[in-house]
């Protein structure tokens, strides 16, 4: 059994911006606002947290480290939605991570997209790619 | 639940902005279009309850320690 770490040791710092997501995630629509803790201690992944409550959060990491050209598969239109244009830094997966790396999985079929200047995000769904919901991260 | 009945190529309206026409009645379907502004999604119900499910399944409460992500990775390569 692997060690695990309570999420409450990952408390967003001060300058951590809240970003809004109108529509909260996908079934957890009570969750509108979130923080992306980046913490050396989780890097290259981050916790999405939601301020609301302390029990959500999420694992995400950008899914360009693992599929390099993700960010086309996004629509333009899905981009223009939150006023970006298409950007690396711009997305997440979330994640899951399984007993070993093989069997760790990213949700790359319902990614995040978030604005940083206006500090509003979404997660939508990848309809026409062929894309994953638990897509092996190695 | 609200129960209309409509006719090939009737429409519905949902608040000021989303129209909903049926376009095809088929044996066993029919065909729908849809007319909503760019913010609002839609999904077949079904996968968004697939979604639904997939994060409420991802919810990390417990984040596995430094070396268990360290070696996710490590094995990671952008394809």
């Amino acid at each position: 059994m692997r060690a695990v770490r309570s999420n409450d040791q990952f408390e967003p710092k001060t300058k951590d911006a809240v970003i809004h997501f109108p529509e909260g995630l996908i079934g957890l629509a009570e969750c509108k606002d979130f923080v992306l803790i980046e913490d050396p201690n989780l890097a290259p992944f981050r916790l999405l947290k939601c301020v609301d409550s302390t029990q959500i959060a999420f694992l995400v990491l950008q899914p360009t480290t693992v599929i390099a050209n993700f960010y086309e598969y996004v629509p333009l239109r899905e981009w223009e939605s939150i006023g970006i244009g298409p950007t690396k830094e711009s997305a997440f997966v979330i994640v899951m991570i399984g007993p070993t790396p093989e069997t760790s999985t990213g949700n790359f079929q319902a990614p995040l997209l978030v604005n940083y200047e206006k500090l509003i995000g979404k997660q939508l769904i990848l309809t026409d790619a062929a894309l994953s919901r638990r897509h092996p991260l190695v | 639940m609200l129960v209309v009945t409509r006719k090939k190529d009737e429409k519905l309206i949902i608040g000021n902005e989303i129209e909903i026409q049926v376009l095809r009645i088929g044996r066993d379907n029919v065909r729908l279009g849809i007319k909503a502004p760019a913010h609002i999604s839609i999904y077949r119900y079904e996968i968004y309850e697939a979604i639904k499910s997939e994060n409420l399944n991802a919810v990390a409460s417990q984040i596995p320690d430094k070396e268990t992500l360290d070696k996710i990775s490590k094995s990671m390569k952008a394809e």
